[in-house]
């Protein structure tokens, strides 16, 4: 077990150092430099060259990206050309809105999809069945952006119920985390009713249903938690989705979580904050994915641990 | 997520022989928006006569149903200078197909060649290529998708760039499992005895039983092309704004929720009933292929 | 049977358990950081009955830097939060010059100015304001490499505190500017060099920093001790809401008691409510499209001409930008000093076409035009619009939006055909547009004309601001003429606030100053 878990850290290692590298060169090749932007239109060529020798942009991109693993190493992602400071304080100001929004969403998610899915799955090719299905489809069809608009123009705009954008109270949350979980809903109801259906087809439940057990025993019991295994590995997984979908979402918004803190740095060229949020959110994602593969061993001893992936 | 859950179900699929010929009504059913979607989209800009770089600042955020100035009816309402938006979703229509379809194509090649590769040979090759999936996996795909679309600039052909590169992975995966169930049944193992080149194994035994999985792969991957056209375009990384693409126009429309709330709805409904669509027929195809939903 | 009972019962305790850990975290989460970015909305009622005077404020752009010697002291973000926390030697009123800090000022010879500053003045912690601090922050804007406003300065030799309230500043060259640049130096405590100071710096403004966000909310709060009279508003927050339609809900639902830059569309609804009122004041923002007159065919006058008499200038400001804009009739807008009053360009397409024709494009031609992403309010609409009416005359436009990074860097480069863009003349002085932009040697858009050359330079080392004036008229009509760009309109400034906000005054440079405001009780 410890040879396992060394070794899937050393991976996770490996896996974070990847996703650094590959951003640090996509970043670098984008047309526009800091040092440019910086300045405005009113610098010189003298002004530019003087800032781009101190900012270090003009060394060959090899040096740089040594310097820059070994301070990603110490933790120091470097200044914030656009907002100042410690790039890795701006993001870790910015990360738990992101985490905010995306544990309101998978609360609202799973308080909605568990009866749901079970729902679903007792009344199996039922209309119940058919309805979930389809709100379920039309969830993941819609474009998050696109709902989060659809949603202010209802909620904030005609209704006056929430606010249209912006932080500060729950009510801020509601709109954004509704939006962020609705393509999710329909994936975890399936999910939930199919686990459900699959479980209640084994021979166990057949034996349970012979020796008299009530159903709903048998399904809150044996069926509910060997279902829960998926449930609670694709939640983890969600979290890191989630935070990806909340991208667009803070921009809709204006939620001043990471995602929208990264957009506007990808478009000022701000180097150290796409940096420090991406190795922030690789190591998040990562981690998860650990944690959720070690509980799964963990509840599921059948699953060997030495055969996950 | 849809892939991780779609992969487990697709191992399953390739065990059980399922067959692609039998006729089935509703699947056919579900073609019928979809091939709408794609008549307009082939057809629909051919028919009408609409310029979408032509402004009409006279009738501007004109609401549906409006006359205007040249005695036509906008039905949808028109835009910020004056366009007509159901004219502008036809040519959207054929934007999103064409930008899905090249994406799948391109990406999925690319993913399904490297997923028979790596599930058939395995070792070292097998480990190099799903190292990178994995590395590409530990963030967002849109993330990746909004730094290479910053690259390459806003293109239509960028944007199939793009999300070739963050879709490939699905592709592979999926392929890679099915090769690997595959590769340990008995007719490929005596097509090996007897002695048939590698390469002819895998493209006439073991690709054949990747089809079935990778059908209902591509009408997910379908849909999911067409929101991420759709959300970089949206970000104003996507199609240039002299193409009139469903994203962009529900960007444009944000500024107006307040004043013509048009603008943002429609073409995200025009998007909404043909991802529905796709997404439904991806269903009917789950649900024929794999029995273990019924 | 009992046991499995019992376990259903502790599955579902487990779970309902998990579920209360989790949104009591998450709900502490969101309102510990939210205390940072911004409190509970201000309810109308509460707002009335309490004595407290906070004013919370939400504009277009979000407050990235303190550091008035920085990087982003061009910035009508940074200058508006630095007219509150810091304050200047002169301030620009109408087209005169008001005293602050400076009591009063003379030119002693052409090139050396006398300040007598103010006595009495202390900064937020307490020391005393001297000659020795507007000397350091003058030298730091002076020596700042990244400030895009140190080449208003390329003209200085010296600073000097011949004591502690006179202040003697030398330059080179006479400076006409010397004023306009000074309503923009902001003065820091002379010690204020360690990094940290402008993450909560100390100013001498009506207004002190409690906290500050880069990018998200900066809260201040009212300088009992500014020497001319503490402020009403005892607390005033700058919150970032970027996207228009949040912001203008934010406004109707008393979240925020005043914003501006609102779209021409947004302003009928708005004057509908109550509670909001529109206050509209001339800018000294205004769009210009540049020709690169460095490559074919816009190496051509009758070229340029023809573009501009091809578009409907009026028909376009009134369909686009309604009551926020107004056609132009110089290079600067109207109430920049050096401002002309000249015709605007006819609509005609069919001289035009004959311009075209006479210069040798009869048919037309293929060219391009570039813009950023978000470089002014419509500027797509604008774009596409004009890109439009010149089709019609046979002129293809390929359109390139790009992100402001690539975007200046393709300016700066002169690697375009066309560029649209808005500007801002920030000093509220001509110089600072047509002297930078339009010199042979700064190169910007590939014209070159010594004739202005000579009149731009005599301009800016004239201190005599009516042959100023004079020389800016010449300046104007040959930009004009020449087409070295079309200028299509100026933009209005259009800001909405709570009808209990009262002393409102927006600035035509974006950066009014809320000491005059104050809450009706």
């Amino acid at each position: 077990m410890a040879g396992y878990l060394i070794r899937r850290i050393l991976y996770s290692l490996f896996v974070i150092w990847g996703a650094v590298t590959i951003i640090f060169f996509v970043i670098r090749v984008v047309p526009g430099d800091p040092a440019t932007v910086m300045l405005g239109t009113s610098a010189t060529e003298e002004q530019i060259l003087e800032l781009q020798k101190e900012l270090g942009l003009n060394d060959p991109l090899l040096v740089q990206y040594v310097n820059y693993l070994k301070d990603a190493v110490n933790l120091d992602f470097g200044e914030s050309f656009k907002l100042g400071g410690s790039a890795l304080d701006h993001v870790f100001y910015r990360f738990p809105f992101t985490i905010t929004l995306a544990v309101t969403a998978i609360i609202i998610s799973i308080t909605v999809s568990l009866p749901l899915g079970i729902l679903a799955a007792k009344k199996s090719n039922g209309i119940i069945d058919w309805m979930i299905s389809t709100t379920s489809l039309l969830g993941q069809s819609l474009p998050t952006f696109w709902v989060g608009i659809m949603l202010i123009i209802i909620f904030a705009r005609f209704l006056g119920l929430f606010p249209s954008g912006g932080s500060g109270s729950i009510a801020h949350l509601i709109l954004p985390a509704t939006t962020l979980c609705l393509p999710f809903i329909g994936m975890i109801i399936r999910l939930i009713r199919n686990g459900l259906l699959d479980e209640l087809s084994r021979g166990y439940v057949q034996t349970a249903r012979s020796k008299g057990l009530k159903e709903n025993s048998i399904l809150y019991i044996h069926v509910l938690r060997n279902v829960l295994i998926p449930v609670i590995t694709v939640m983890g997984l969600l979290l890191g989705e989630f935070i990806g979908s909340a991208i667009i979402i803070e921009v809709v918004f204006s939620w001043p979580g990471i995602g929208r803190l990264l957009v506007d740095s990808i478009l000022n060229r701000d180097y150290a904050i796409v940096q420090a949020s991406v190795v922030l959110l690789a190591t998040v994602y990562v981690f998860l994915n650990l944690v959720v593969d070690i509980l799964y061993g963990y509840i599921d001893p059948r699953i060997q641990v030495e055969e996950s992936r | 997520m849809t892939q991780e859950s779609t992969m487990s179900v697709s191992n399953e699929m390739v065990m059980k022989r399922t067959t692609l010929v039998k006729w089935d009504w509703g699947i056919i059913i579900a073609c019928i928006p979809v091939t709408m979607y794609v008549l307009i989209g082939i057809f629909g800009p051919i028919f009408i006569d609409f310029d979408p770089t032509k402004t009409f600042t006279g009738s501007r955020l004109l609401p549906p149903g409006s006359v205007l100035e040249n005695g036509k009816t906008a039905w949808l309402g028109t835009d910020q200078v004056g366009r007509d938006i159901l004219s502008q979703i036809i040519y959207g229509t054929r934007i999103s197909l064409l930008v899905s379809l090249a994406t799948v194509l391109i990406g999925g090649s690319v993913g399904v060649l490297l997923g028979l590769i790596s599930g058939y040979f395995g070792g070292l090759v097998d480990s190099i290529i799903m190292r990178i999936a994995d590395i590409q996996l530990a963030f967002p795909a849109i993330l990746l998708a909004i730094l290479i679309a910053g690259v390459l600039g806003p293109s239509i052909t960028n944007v199939i760039i793009t999300l070739s590169i963050t879709r490939w992975v699905t592709f592979a995966r999926v392929t890679r499992g099915a090769t690997m169930a595959t590769k340990k049944r008995e007719f490929v193992d005596s097509a090996r005895v007897l002695g048939v080149s590698n390469l002819k194994i895998l493209f006439k035994h073991v690709f054949p039983m990747c089809v079935s999985p990778l059908m209902v792969i591509i009408t997910v991957q379908i849909g999911l092309v067409i929101i991420s056209e759709a959300s970089l375009s949206f970000l104003g990384l996507g199609v240039p704004p002299s193409q009139p693409s469903w994203g962009l126009l529900i960007s444009h429309g944000r500024d107006y929720i307040n004043s013509a709330w048009w603008i943002a709805t429609m073409p995200g409904i025009a998007l909404a009933i043909l991802v529905v669509s796709v997404g439904f027929l991806g269903d009917k195809l789950r649900d024929k292929f794999d029995p273990s939903l019924d | 049977m009992q046991k499995w009972r019992f376990t259903v019962n502790k599955f579902k305790l487990i779970v309902l358990g998990s579920f209360l850990i989790l949104f009591a975290g998450c709900a502490g989460i969101s309102e510990e950081y939210s205390g940072g970015v911004s409190s509970e909305p201000t309810d109308k009622s509460t707002a009335a009955k309490s004595d407290d005077q906070t004013l919370k404020v939400a504009f277009d752009q979000s407050i990235n830097s303190l550091d008035p010697y920085g990087a982003h002291n061009g910035e009508p973000s940074t200058v508006l939060a630095s007219r509150q926390i810091y304050d200047t030697l002169v301030i620009k009123d109408g087209t005169d010059y008001k005293p602050r800090l400076a009591e009063e000022w003379k030119e002693k010879d052409a090139n050396t100015w006398v300040f007598k500053i103010r006595k009495g003045v202390t900064f937020h912690d307490g020391s005393p304001l001297t000659a020795e601090d507007v000397k350091y922050s003058l030298e730091q804007q002076v020596n700042s490499e990244d400030s895009p406003l140190t080449v208003l300065w390329n003209d200085f030799e010296a600073v000097e505190a011949t004591n502690d309230h006179t202040l003697t500043i030398k330059t080179k060259k006479p400076m006409g500017t010397m004023l306009s640049n000074l309503s923009l130096l902001f003065i820091t405590p002379a010690d204020s060099k360690n990094d940290d100071f402008y993450e909560k710096p100390v100013g001498s403004g009506p207004f002190k920093v409690e906290s500050f966000v880069p990018g998200e909310s900066l809260i201040l709060t009212g300088n009992e001790d500014f020497w001319d009279g503490a402020p009403d508003l005892t607390k005033l927050e700058f919150v970032n809401i970027p996207e228009t339609a949040a912001r203008l809900t934010a406004l109707q639902t008393g979240e925020i008691d005043v914003t501006w830059t609102i779209p021409a569309d947004q302003i009928a609804e708005l004057e509908q409510a109550e509670d909001i009122e529109i206050i509209k004041t001339p800018s000294y923002l205004y769009y210009f499209n540049w020709f690169n007159s460095s490559r074919e065919p816009f190496d051509d006058p009758l070229v340029r001409r023809a573009m501009w008499h091809a578009i409907d200038t009026k028909t376009i400001v009134k369909d686009l930008f309604g009551e926020t804009g107004e056609v132009m009739s110089s290079p600067i807008p109207k109430e920049v000093f050096g401002s002309s009053d000249m015709e605007t360009y006819a609509y005609d397409p069919e001289l035009a076409k004959e311009l075209l024709a006479e210069a040798g494009y009869p048919d037309g031609f293929s060219t391009s035009m570039m813009w950023s992403n978000g470089g002014g309010p419509q500027i797509l609409q604008l774009a596409e619009t004009m890109m439009s009416y010149w089709s019609e005359i046979g002129v293809q436009v390929e359109p390139i939006q790009i992100e402001r990074a690539e975007w200046i860097e393709k300016l700066v480069a002169l690697d375009w055909d066309m560029d649209l863009q808005t500007n801002s003349v920030i000093t509220g002085d001509g110089d600072y547009t047509l002297g930078r932009l339009y010199i042979s040697d700064a190169n910007r858009n590939g014209y070159k004309n010594e004739e202005l050359d000579k009149l731009l330079i005599a301009a800016k080392e004239t201190t005599d601001q009516a042959e100023r004036q004079k020389l800016y008229n010449r300046v104007n009509q040959i930009i004009w003429d020449e087409a070295v760009g079309i200028f299509p309109l100026e933009l209005k400034q259009i800001a909405a606030i709570r009808t209990h906000v009262e002393g409102f005054k927006p600035s035509p440079s974006d950066d009014p100053e809320f000491r005059y405001v104050s809450v009706k009780k």
